[in-house]
This record gives C-alpha cells, structure tokens and sequence, in this order.
C-alpha cells in the first residue's frame, strides 16, 4: 500500500499519485511548536519587560516550553518514512528547504531556553547540591538527585548577589534573543506551507504572520490553563493541610492564592485578546483577497471551504474557537471559569487552523476537479495505523505533560520554594 | 625603546602573519562570472521528451512497462508515469479519469469517478475525447529538489532529476511540492519516488521503457543539445505546450495536442 | 569568581563540536554541492552510479528477431506489426536463459487495452477497429478466434459460418448436467470461474450426442499460458498468479496436484505433493 492510501478516499478526477500523505501528525507539528512559542513569548514579558504581574506564570511558562520541545519533535519522528534518518537535516542542510531550517532553528531554540532555565533556577541548583552534600546518609534517590543537581551547576557554585545579578541580566539577554528566534522557530512552520507554489490553498504569502499570531495565541492559552490548573492544586493543597491542622500557619492562604491568581490571568488575557484579534484579522483577509481575486482554483477552493469543511472552518475554527473566546474574554468581570472555557475553546480552534490548513490544503486534488477525504484512523492496528492516527496524536499531546511531571522535579515551578 | 621591535623583525613577523593568513585564504576562489560560466559544464546532453496526444490511444503498455522495468510493484496504486483520459460532452461536461493510472489501459467506456462511481457516457454526447499521457517533466527549476531539506534529490547534470534512496528521510516535501503529480512515496523502499525517464536505459543509448513500449509514437525522448535530434527538431519547430507553465518550474515534457481543459 | 554567565555557551559549543565530530563520519564523502550549485546540486554522486546499474528488463523487438524471426517475417504486413513482442509477452530479461519461456498471455484485458471500442472524436483511439466487451464471446480469450501476431479477418481460426457450425454454447449450456463444476468453483472464488468451459475443453457442439466427450486437456502449457511467473516480479502481468515453470516440477502435469476447477493452493493434492518431496 501507498503510505497515505489507507486514510484517503478519493472522489472525482484525483491524480493516480495523489494521497494524503501529510495527515495527523504534520496538524500536530506546527501545533506543538506554536505552544512551545507562545509560552516562551508569555515568559519573555515578564523577563524582559518586566510587567511584573506575570511573575507568577513566567518560570512556569519557560519549564512548560522546555517539556513541549521535545515533544514538538515527536510528530516529525512519526510521520518520517524513514526516522532514523531524521538527523540528515542536521548533517546536510538543504537551507533552500524551509523545512532544513529546522534543524538550525530548533537547536539554537533549545540553547537558548536551556541556558535561560540554568540562570533562572541555578541558584536551586546549588542549594539542593549543597544541602544533599551535607546528608551523610543517602538514599538512592537522593544519591541521584545529588548527582543531578551538582552537575547542573555546571561548576559554579557563587550564589552571592553580584552572581545572582549577572544571572539576571544574562536572562533578560536570552528572554529578548528568544522572541526573534521564538518567532522564527513557528514562522518557518508557516513558510513550510506558506511557499508550496503547488498548493492553491496553502501558497500564500501571510501563512507566516497566521501561523505566528496563532501560535503566540495557543501559547498564551496553554500557559493560561495550565496556570489555572496548578493554582487549583495549590489551593487544593492548601485547603487539605488546613483541614489535618487548622492551628498551623500556612504560608499561604486560599484567598491570597485566588486573587493573585485572579490578577495574572485578567492581566494574561488582555494579550490574548491582542494577538487574537490579529489572528482572527489575518485570516479573513486572506479569505477575503482569495474570493475576491477568485483565480483558477477558487472554484475548487471555495467548494473545499464554504462546502465540504463548512463546518470545520467557519464553525469550529472560526466561531467556537476565535469568536465565541473572543466574546467571553471581553465579557468585563472576568472569572476563572469563563476563562477555562474561553482559553480552551482557543486551543481548539488554533488545533483546527492547522489541521484546516494541512488537511484542507489536501482535500482538493492538483487537478483542481477531484477532492480528497481523510479518514483519520482510529483503531491502532498496525504501526502505521498508530503512528498517524488518533493514537499517536494523542501520545504527542501527553509526552510533554509527562516530562514536565519529571522536569518540576528538578525545576519547581510552584510552592514556596519558588525563592525569587 | 627596547620593548619597539626593530623594523627587521617587524619585516620578519609581519611576512610569517601575511604567509600564514594566506594558506587558508587560498582555499577560496574569487570567481568571476567569466569563470563560473567556463565551469558550467557543457554537456553533451539535455534530456527532453515530447508527447504527441493526438497519437495516444489509451492501450496503457506504457504504465505497464515502466512498473515492470522500475520495480514499483505491479499492484500498488501508484506509477512513475500514467495517462488520463479526458470526456468532454457537447452541454460542456468535463469528465476525466485515470483507472490505476491506466495500467490496464482503458477497456470501459464509463468514467471513473472513484468515490462517486462509473459514469456511462453515450458516444453521441462527446465533443472530444482524448488521453494524456503524464511523466515527471524533469524540470529545469524543479520545486521538488529546492524544498529537499536533506539534499536527496537533485538534478543531474544531464537534466534527469534523481532521488537518492540511500538519503531521503521520507518526509514528502518534495511530493507535496510537485505541481504535477509525478511523485509518491515507494511501499517498498519508503522513500520518494519518480520517473527517471529510465536513466538506468537512457545513460546506455536505449530509450525509456515506456517510449519503446509506446506501439504508436506518442512518447519520444531526445537530447536538446543535438541540431540533429528529431525531438529537438520538433520542440523547436512545430508548435508545442508545456503544462503549468505559470509556476515557473520550466518543464522538459512538451506536448503536441494539449487541450485547454487538460489539468 | 571566574565568570559563571558563559558556561552554557562552552557547553553548547561542546555539543556542536560533538556534532561536527560525528557529522565528519556519518555523512558519505562524495556528498557535496555539484553541477547547478547548492539549490539544485546537493547531493551524493555515488547516488548516480546507483540509478545507472539498475537492470534492464525489456529488451526491444530487435533482441527477439534472431530465435523468432518466422514471427517476424509472418507479422510483418499486419498491423500489429507495432507493437513490441515484450509489450505482450512481459519483458525479456536474459530470455532464453532466464527466463527460458516468456508468458503468452491470452486474457481478453490484455485485447481490449486498444479493442474496446471508445469512439473518441479527435483520438487515434477511435481508428482502431474495437468490440463491445460486454458483448463479443464473453468469456474466452481473444486467441481463440483471433492471431494475435496477424490480427486481420483472413486469419481468423474460425470464419463466421465455421463459427457457427462449432457452437461454443457458453457455460450455461454445460451448468445442466455439469452443476456439480459450478457448485466447486462457486464455494471457491476463484478466477477460472470466469472462463469459458470451452476454453480448455474444445467446442460443445452437440455435446453429449456429438461429440460424447470432451477432451481434457492437462498438458503443462495449457496452464502455463497464463500462470509463467516472471522472476522479478511477484505476479505476472494482470496480477495472475504464476510459477516458474523450469523450477516448479518440470516434466509433471499441473493437474497431478492442482484441481483446475479450485482454487489452486487450498486443495493441492497432498498425497500427490508429498510424493514428490514437496511440503
């Protein structure tokens, strides 16, 4: 079989060659990246603005980034025909392919982060190594995060306040050298798609700017929710240690954690709002140019949009996942439920703009008189089945909760340890 | 006055940095255009192909004899090469098809439609009707290799466009790339597969397999760089179309008959 | 204090170092930026060596000439005189070595690629005389009637009256006495059950008054028509299934162990087969 055959029905006059051979898990990649942006984007306003409301979220938001790295890289190693082959990009890049930037891009992407989260939690580093250092007795685990830590410090051990300054300041060079690279990082991702002269739909030149805006407003929503969901476990936390001992004082209090909370995410939200109204901007005028100019292939293009995926575009896309979180998020007395709902609903929709664009840009065939569907498949029967299906898409959207289980480990992310 | 270096050993030093600096920077060339254009090589071939419509009649040999000839299994649903079959009916109806790449040729009038079955079509209904026979057009700014992030496929310097199985990753860039169709990945090596107008055929003074097999001429291949080729002739000559020609990929396929409606 | 803030530059430039390192070895040395510069010029030369020494499969009519010239000279005047002898008998790969026998394929889909009539204005399609495949003799092989290498009228093995003094009745003149076959085939689908009784056992005629019976046909190259395998691919043309008939048991008839009337692997013979030392 055809890799691509087994999930594409074609209808009509449909090239003999002609598959969906970017299916689930191309949607997911520039999903994944597009998360890993925004929060990097979300961290930097705090590091490098310094609009100090979003204290709270920004160490989050960069250990959130660093888990979702990886996991951007997990949809390329599934969708590949040949993945133990994927380092090619990295050995001989082909930088006319915008796809050969990710190697460059990605790489710089992960220094930079990595050498961001150092500075901001070396200080952690050395007080765990140090007091681990003095326990005379180990456990094994103990042993292991002794090693951990000790070697994170990569040898300096100074956590006096002219080294702690310069920890700063080298943050606030890398946050302002990652919005650039950040930016880069998902635009490439649009210009991969943007650039397919051979694409009707996808060959434009604003897939770069809806990319990025999109992907800086999945970020924010990620980091939003996440944000909210730790707040709630903190409050949860609070509330059963209170509940065992009501006479001891707690360091914090349930009202002092919902209103701090309260105040980051009116404060998040408002850019949200910013870069989703942008987003939603881009998108209709590209729509609007389309219809307007009406070339060869909108005949085939605007059965594609406003018949078969009627629904998925102006439905999901547009109205549950731009305009309806547009309203709620305006709506003034902003709660923390009316914000799950508004941010998740964001989520979904900047998830449907992708697999829109990349399954979209699929359903019509180069003929431009036949139209391709795709049955995602489902049940994992076979290793193909698996690696492009629901199966697979749903692994890549876990790894990177799973790693920042282990990564919070190393880089507490809330709590009082958060020393700053 | 001590510390100053005198003016000898200055001399001195100053020849070791100029000498030292110079053995890397001899590594690079300044060329000029003048050069770059006696580097080109001149070869003696560029390859083209021509496709005369008028004389295809839809038997299929050819399909049939490039999978047999380049390995890609008879059954799978994919061919280096494939021809369509275009109906186009007096109250203006386009209808076309391609039954397996019409490996098997075309031996029912009805056409299908796939998803949206067999269309019968009464003989008195057709304006005109007629086959298209479609390979890779090897083209001379091909979208397919500039979107290779790895470098595993390229253009030869004789104009075939190749695929090295031993370095494509299999990601389908190149595939989506494609204006026309040519390419797919191979269900056996798992990775980008084309025409390669039987370069394994063509580099030892046969023709490609599906031009041979062609039992009435429809498919010709020849070499641009030769005044005495009779493609070349006839490219040059007599009036000829490429497909897609807007996308600027410069095509080396030409064909002789090509209709408005052909996609 | 040395200057803490640089060390995860040394480290980053440590892990490029191992890259590069790595890179020295991994990527093949022939690997570069060719003829038409980096855009269009990446690539492994040794990859063009590859694509040159695949083998060549179809050899050309003119390879066939010296051992078959009497085809030659007989198809020579007759249309059919343009198209190649692989273009029907599958490629010729090192034939008469291997393999020794070329496939004659008499399948009615291997005909109607140019004889179904498509009445095609403006196509060279519509100049070739063509039937109706719903129609003409359903169910026997072109070859029956028609020689293939001189197709016109005056060759025909049977003319129209002759034809009609044969009587092929068609299978559903033999399903009255003969149901039990019909029954075999039907629990089996099976590809022979499309094919005319009277292929493999001569005309009916007035069948079982005149002739009373049949013949039955088992010689190996009744079924060896159809079922030579070609050895690079798995199965001939039209996806039928084939075996090579030099390897697999030469000399034996195909019906010691293969029931014509089933489908061939599920109701081998087995007492047969393990008696020639077959599994």
């Amino acid at each position: 079989m055809i890799p691509g055959e087994l999930w594409t029905l074609k209808d009509l006059f449909v090239l003999p060659n002609e598959y969906i051979y970017w299916s689930i898990q191309i949607v997911m990649y520039p999903f994944m990246t597009g998360l890993v942006a925004g929060s990097f984007v979300l961290s930097s306003l705090y590091h490098v603005f310094g609009i100090k409301q979003l204290k709270g979220i920004a160490s989050f938001a960069l250990v959130l980034c660093f888990a979702l790295l990886p996991a951007a890289m997990l949809p390329l190693l599934m969708h590949l025909q040949n993945p133990l082959r994927g380092i090619n990009v990295m050995m001989t890049p082909h930088f006319t392919s915008a796809i050969a930037a990710f190697g460059v891009v990605f790489s710089t992407y992960f220094a930079i982060v990595a050498s961001e989260l150092w500075f901001l939690y070396r200080g952690h580093f050395v007080e765990q190594s140090v007091s681990l250092k003095k326990r005379p007795h180990k456990t094994l685990i103990e042993w292991l995060f002794y090693l951990i830590f000790t070697a994170l410090t990569l040898g300096s051990f100074d956590i006096t306040e002219p080294a702690r300054h310069k920890d700063e300041k080298a943050i606030r060079v890398l946050a302002t050298a990652g919005i650039p690279v950040a930016l880069f990082l998902h635009g490439y991702a649009g210009f991969i798609f943007g650039s397919v002269k051979a694409n009707a739909l996808w060959m434009t030149p604003l897939m770069p700017v809806i990319f990025i805006m999109s992907a800086v407003v999945s970020g924010i929503a990620l980091c939003m929710l996440a944000y909210i969901v730790t707040m709630e476990i903190r409050k949860l936390l609070v509330f059963l240690a209170r509940r065992e001992q009501p006479q001891t004082h707690v360091v914090e209090r349930r009202e002092e954690i919902k209103s701090v909370e309260i105040s980051v995410i009116k404060m998040t939200s408002r850019y949200l709002l910013f870069f989703l109204v942008f987003a939603i901007s881009l998108e209709l005028l590209d729509l609007i140019f389309r219809g307007y100019t009406g070339i060869a292939s909108w005949d085939v293009l605007s059965t594609v949009l406003f018949g078969k995926d009627f629904v998925k575009v102006f439905v999901l896309q547009y109205g549950l996942g731009m305009f309806v979180p547009l309203i709620l998020l305006l709506i003034p007395g902003l709660t923390i439920r009316r914000t799950i709902v508004g941010v998740t609903l964001v989520l979904f929709g900047v998830f449907m703009m992708r697999w829109n664009v990349v399954i979209g840009g699929q359903a019509f065939s180069l003929t431009l008189a036949g139209y391709m569907e795709y049955v995602l498949p489902v049940i994992p029967h076979s290793v193909e089945t698996f690696r492009e299906g629901v199966a697979g898409a749903l692994t890549v959207l876990a790894f990177p909760f799973v790693l920042f289980y282990f990564y919070a480990k190393i880089f507490p992310v809330f709590g009082s340890s958060e020393s700053r | 006055m001590t510390d100053a270096m005198s003016r000898r050993d200055f001399l001195k030093k100053s020849t070791v940095v100029v000498a030292g600096v110079l053995v890397p920077v001899a590594a690079f060339e300044i060329l000029s255009p003048a050069r770059v254009q006696a580097l080109k090589t001149d070869d003696a071939v560029r390859w083209a192909f021509l496709v005369d419509t008028y004389k295809c009649v839809g038997c299929g040999f050819c399909v049939k004899a490039c999978k047999l000839e380049n390995e890609v299994p008879y059954d799978a649903n994919a061919s280096r090469t494939w021809v369509e079959r275009y109906v186009l009916t007096k109250d203006g109806g386009f209808h076309a098809d391609s039954p397996k790449a019409a490996r098997d040729g075309f031996t029912d009038s009805r056409v299908d439609l796939n998803e949206s079955g067999q269309l019968s079509i009464k003989p008195e209904e057709i304006d005109k009707a007629f086959f298209v026979p479609k390979l890779c057009n090897q083209c001379d700014k091909p979208p397919c290799v500039q979107v290779c992030p790895v470098g595993a496929t390229f253009k030869a310097p004789d104009g075939v466009v190749l695929v090295d199985r031993t370095w494509c990753i299999g990601c389908g860039y190149c595939i989506m790339a494609c204006p026309y169709g040519a390419r797919f990945f191979h269900p056996v090596y798992h990775t980008a597969e084309k025409c390669t107008f039987c370069y394994h055929r063509i580099t030892k003074g046969l023709s490609p397999a599906c031009v041979q097999a062609c039992p009435f001429g429809a498919r010709q291949i020849g070499n641009l760089n030769d005044p005495n080729d009779p493609v070349a002739e006839a490219i040059t000559n007599e009036r000829v179309g490429v497909l897609r020609k807007e996308y600027g990929t410069r095509p080396q396929v030409f064909y002789i008959g090509l209709d408005r409606e052909v996609r | 204090m040395k200057n803490h803030v640089l060390r995860p530059l040394w480290v980053v430039l440590g892990l490029v170092a191992v890259l590069l390192v790595f890179r020295y070895f991994y990527v093949p040395g022939d690997f570069g930026i060719h003829e038409r510069g980096f855009t269009y010029g990446l690539y492994r030369t040794g990859t063009i060596e590859d694509w040159k020494s695949v083998t060549v499969k179809y050899q050309g009519r003119d390879s066939c000439k010296p051992c078959h010239q009497d085809v030659f000279d007989g198809m020579a005047k007759y249309p059919h005189m343009v198209i190649q002898c692989e273009n029907c008998h599958g490629p010729a790969l090192r034939h008469p070595t291997d393999p020794p026998k070329l496939a004659i394929d008499k399948t009615r889909a291997l005909c109607l690629r140019c004889h179904a009539k498509l009445q095609y204005p403006t196509s060279g399609r519509a100049g070739i005389t063509g039937i109706d495949p719903q129609a003409h003799n359903t169910g026997f092989g072109c070859p029956k009637c028609h020689d293939p290498h001189r197709p016109t009228v005056q060759f025909l093995r049977y003319s129209v009256d002759d034809w009609k003094k044969i009587t092929y009745r068609g299978r559903e003149y033999c399903r009255s006495c003969h149901q039990n076959r019909f029954d075999e085939e039907g629990s089996y689908p099976h590809p022979h059950a499309t094919i005319q009784c009277e292929n493999c056992h001569g005309p009916a005629m007035k069948h079982p008054t005149d002739p009373p019976r049949l013949p039955i046909d088992t010689k190996r190259e009744l079924c060896l028509a159809c079922h030579t395998r070609l050895p690079y691919s798995s199965t001939a043309y039209a996806g039928v299934k084939g075996v090579d008939p030099a390897g697999h048991n030469p000399g034996v008839e195909c019906v010691n162990c293969h029931n014509p009337h089933r489908s061939a692997l599920q109701l081998l013979n087995w007492t047969t087969v393990r008696s020639f030392g077959g599994s």
